[in-house]
């Protein structure tokens, strides 16, 4: 009735790309911006290898690894810091089924401070659970059920799942606040290792997924992420109908972009 | 005076080439920067290479070799994309610089003896540490290595810090011919060294470097180099290995965490 609810801030740190908040902090990069935290799981896997980012001509090419957050470790060493200092934090969880997604969600929903969740419904051969749209489904009746009410739920598509479309609608079904489209592209490293690639060279196709949303789901919130360089790129998603606006691997290269276009697409 | 508050942590900032002169296989590469503040030795500083139209988006790190009038001074191989193009840079060029970034090299509370191990370009850091050991009294001594006599730290700045420099090329062209690891027990020995601070790019030197400082008792800190796509610690591109106090294996930022660590407690063989 009162049509798409605006996230505020309208710019964000897109998930895996803020650090813990704090590195972005002390730099300046967290004026007006919020934190989409890198992604949290039930078990911390912190002994694993980290993230894989090589960078290709325009873009980064990377992989997530086996490196994960447990949720235990995050309350306890970097959501209070977090809250302490006044930062709006979504939080990315994903787990390996449907009663992980649940865990995650009834342990952020007892912790105040947490502005909301973001469900990663992005294909991922090591994580099937949620990548076809019955799935997505699933997961978010897993976690809606346990947050309490006015948090944001952001589902997550990118165009490399075949079904984006409708994974977009059985989101907003089944109780996503907002959807996060990412023009985020399955990809691989030059040894053939599965990755995705990011960065300014994917901003076209966000432009592009931004548009056919727009068009399927016209009442929806949309959060574009993917390709933003500048705050005339993060201008263009909001004039295809974005909402608000992610900025993930151009912080590698300048961490105070997203705090520009924050001034900039934030003030208007 | 700046009248902004500094706290002492990592700034972006905007510098400028002043000067690029070759020594050796590397280049001396001079930067005015305005208000580095908090430098301490083994800190780094981040910068984007390349001009506007680059297609390359990762940052590039490089140890502070010294801090100068002006700003301060890198010693960058010109090797690689990066390399090429900043030793290669006009003065006047323009990048962004921040910085200092990375947890530096602990200093001891009290005036132990010291032995800073230098690899090639690595040894960078190793500068302005002698002089802040120098401060404190304590006893230093340092072993440089390097593939030949060109890939040497010049030595010269240091000779009137420390005690003794003892050289050593792969190719024998400078000082004994061998590896670092080869010297170093006799080293450590004639030293009486209780801490041992080592820079290089391979970590396999490190490795040998912290073995042999724990064989002698020594304490040992390591100054890794792995590459860091952002340097500011958001990526979380350059994991390493540890071991935390707890024993319980992590793998922490390359670039937050450290690069300088302890080397007991890396953990080598998964680097």
């Amino acid at each position: 009735m009162g049509g798409p609810v605006i996230p505020a801030p309208r710019v964000w740190a897109a998930a895996g790309c803020g650090g813990t908040g704090r590195d972005l902090h002390q730099l300046g990069g967290l004026a007006g911006v919020g934190l989409v935290t890198r992604r949290i799981g039930t078990a911390s896997s912190v002994g694993g290898p980290m993230a894989v980012i090589q960078e290709s001509p325009s873009g980064f090419v990377h992989a997530t690894g086996r490196h994960a957050q447990g949720i235990d470790g995050f309350l306890a060493r970097e959501l209070p810091w977090l809250v302490a200092t006044g930062v709006s934090t979504v939080v990315s969880i994903r787990a390996s089924d449907l009663a992980g997604h649940t865990e995650l969600a009834r342990r952020l929903a007892a912790t105040p401070g947490v502005s909301g969740v973001e469900l990663d419904l992005r294909h991922d051969p090591d994580l099937p659970v949620a990548s076809t749209p019955r799935g997505a489904a699933q997961v978010l009746d897993a976690v809606v059920s346990q947050l309490p009410g006015g948090q944001h739920v952001w589902a997550k598509v990118s165009a490399a799942g075949t079904q984006m479309l409708e994974t977009v609608s059985a989101a907003l079904d089944h109780g996503a606040t907002a959807v996060v489209v990412t023009g985020t592209l399955e990809a691989a490293f030059g040894d053939g290792r599965p990755a995705h690639l990011s960065g300014p060279a994917v901003h076209p196709v966000t432009l592009r997924l931004v548009g056919e949303v727009r068009r399927v789901a016209p009442d929806a919130t949309l959060i574009a992420s993917g390709g933003i360089v500048d705050a005339a790129s993060a201008r263009q998603l909001v004039d295809a109908g974005a909402h608000a606006v992610q900025v993930g691997t151009g912080l590698f290269h300048d961490p105070l972009l997203a705090a520009r276009v924050a001034a900039e697409i934030g003030a208007s | 005076m700046s009248t902004a508050i500094t706290t002492g942590g990592p700034r972006a900032l905007r510098a400028e080439v002043v000067s690029v002169r070759e020594a050796g296989r590397h280049h001396r590469v001079s930067l005015r920067v305005e208000d580095l503040t908090g430098f301490r030795p083994g800190a780094f500083v981040s910068l984007a290479v390349g001009d506007q139209h680059d297609q390359r988006l990762a940052r590039r790190s490089f140890w502070i070799h010294r801090l100068s009038p002006v700003g301060l001074e890198l010693l960058v191989e010109p090797v690689g994309a990066a390399g090429r193009w900043l030793t290669s840079a006009a003065p006047g060029t323009q990048l962004s610089l921040i910085g200092p970034l990375g947890r530096p090299f602990a200093l001891p509370s009290d005036a132990v003896t010291c032995l800073l191990v230098g690899d090639g370009r690595a040894a960078a850091p190793l500068v302005p540490l002698a002089e802040r050991l120098r401060e404190r009294d304590a006893p230093v001594h340092v072993l440089l290595t390097g593939r030949d006599a060109s890939d040497l730290l010049t030595s010269h700045d240091l000779r009137r810090l420390v005690r003794t420099v003892t050289v050593v090329t792969n190719d024998g062209s400078v000082g004994r011919a061998g590896s670092v690891a080869e010297v170093l027990p006799e080293v450590l020995a004639s030293s009486g060294a209780e801490v041992v601070y080592a820079a290089s790019s391979s970590p396999a030197t490190l490795h040998a470097i912290a073995l042999a400082a724990e064989q002698h008792g020594a304490w040992s800190q390591v100054g890794l180099e792995v590459p860091h796509p952002c340097g500011t610690g958001l990526c979380h591109g350059c994991g390493v290995p540890v071991v935390g106090e707890d024993g319980v294996g992590r793998t922490v930022r390359g670039c937050a965490e450290g690069p300088v660590f302890r080397g007991d407690r890396v953990r080598w063989v998964d680097l």
